[in-house]
């Protein structure tokens, strides 16, 4: 078998639509959108964010699961917290199915992008775990915690606790890669400072030219779900509370803050 | 994922809003362009098609052309992007290799429009860079 698969070998069933980033964001600006993913004011965004989580969530088990296999002598205990993360990956991807059926939606209503899957294409453990579990669990924890209060603004339980109980487990994976990407990297500043960059590169790809802000700064707009009118945040934030609870230093958060408001400026 | 079957026999939370209708008009307009494409009618497939996007369904058509022809086509999958829909499908003939195409169609001053075509016949997949 192949390791360090190609975006373009990732087997999908013949009746998925698979659509390249590019030529997504092509289709939104096509329709006076903004380039990014749905945006919270935006009708589509609860069918839409929950379905880019859940495309998500099967290329993450598909990436830890590649992950054990294109690193066969990497120690005993990384591999078994790999496999440990590919059976999480599953559990997600089922609840979010689950979700997407309560929410009027269903797999393949959205086209998938390779994005996530292109985070994988380092052949340095720690840089994978650096970018995967550090950069885009990083990410999916603010995804998370901004649907949660989302979820608790409409008064919906069963999505503010199915996104709870996976956000704990993303916690744990963020962890996983902190302390894999140190413990891979000891006696070897050059190669944390490589994996490090990985993960970087990758936050920099997720901060939408700027588009993110803090939970606190977020500017709150009107939007209608189902029939539910409610105030809320306008772009995707940082979800500075769990990142602290994944392991994430005051340092990294306020790195990423700043990043993401230098890019506003350009 | 098992079917549960009738959802409102089932206990639990039911889904709070209703699928969003694929619009018919689109699919007309799809079967359309395939059929058009089947028979490598460029200029009638130019005319299904935005501006910006002719060049590539000439090019299309003429891949087409040189493969075909085709007398069947088969919808195979869809998804959306808002109001713009992704159609995959694949045109046949006893005899021709199989043409594989993703389109995807939008509104323009009030008809369904192709926006942009993807021949994946020799791709691996459209992620193929």
């Amino acid at each position: 078998m192949q390791r360090f698969l190609p975006v373009d070998k990732l087997a999908r069933p013949e009746n998925y639509i698979l659509v390249s980033l590019d030529r997504m964001r092509q289709a939104r600006v096509d329709q006076g959108l903004t380039p990014f993913n749905a945006m919270p004011y935006e009708e589509d965004f609860l069918r839409a964010r929950l379905h880019g989580i859940c495309a998500g969530e099967m290329q993450a088990m598909e990436a830890a699961g590649r992950t054990l296999f294109d690193f066969p002598d990497a120690p005993w205990e990384f591999q078994l917290d790999m496999a440990r993360q590919v059976w999480d990956e599953s559990r997600h991807a089922e609840i979010y199915m689950k979700l997407l059926e309560y929410v009027g939606s269903y797999l393949g209503e959205f086209p998938e992008s390779e994005v996530l899957w292109s985070c994988t294409q380092v052949d340095d453990p720690a840089c994978r775990v650096a970018g995967i579990n550090r950069g885009l669990e990083g990410l999916a924890c603010d995804v998370f915690e901004q649907l949660i209060r989302l979820a608790q603004k409409m008064g919906d339980p069963v999505i503010e606790r199915a996104v709870d109980y996976v956000l704990a487990d993303e916690i744990t994976h963020v962890r996983m890669g902190s302390k894999w990407m140190r413990k891979l990297t000891e006696g070897d500043p050059e190669r944390l400072k490589r994996a490090q960059q990985f993960q970087e590169n990758i936050d920099n790809l997720f901060n939408f030219s700027g588009g993110r802000t803090t939970q606190e700064e977020a500017a709150q707009v009107h939007q209608k779900l189902g029939d539910k009118e409610i105030e809320f945040d306008s772009t995707l934030t940082i979800a500075r509370e769990a990142r602290l609870l994944a392991g994430f230093n005051e340092e990294e958060i306020e790195r990423l803050v700043k990043a993401a408001s230098r890019s506003a400026a350009y | 994922m098992p079917d549960l079957g009738f959802r409102k026999n089932v206990m639990g939370p039911q889904p709070i809003a209703e699928r969003t209708a694929t619009p018919p008009e689109m699919l007309e307009a799809a079967n359309r362009f395939l059929q058009l494409l089947a028979e490598a009618d460029a200029d009638g497939l130019c005319a299904m098609t935005v501006e910006q996007t002719r060049d590539e369904v000439s090019r299309l058509a003429e891949a087409v052309r040189q493969a075909g022809p085709y007398n069947e086509n088969r919808i195979v999958a869809s998804a959306r992007t808002n109001r713009h829909y992704w159609i995959k499908a694949e045109l046949k003939a006893s005899g021709a290799k199989p043409f594989l195409v993703q389109l995807r169609l939008g509104e323009h001053d009030g008809r369904w429009k192709i926006w942009e075509t993807m021949n994946l016949t020799d791709a691996r997949s459209a992620w193929t860079r």
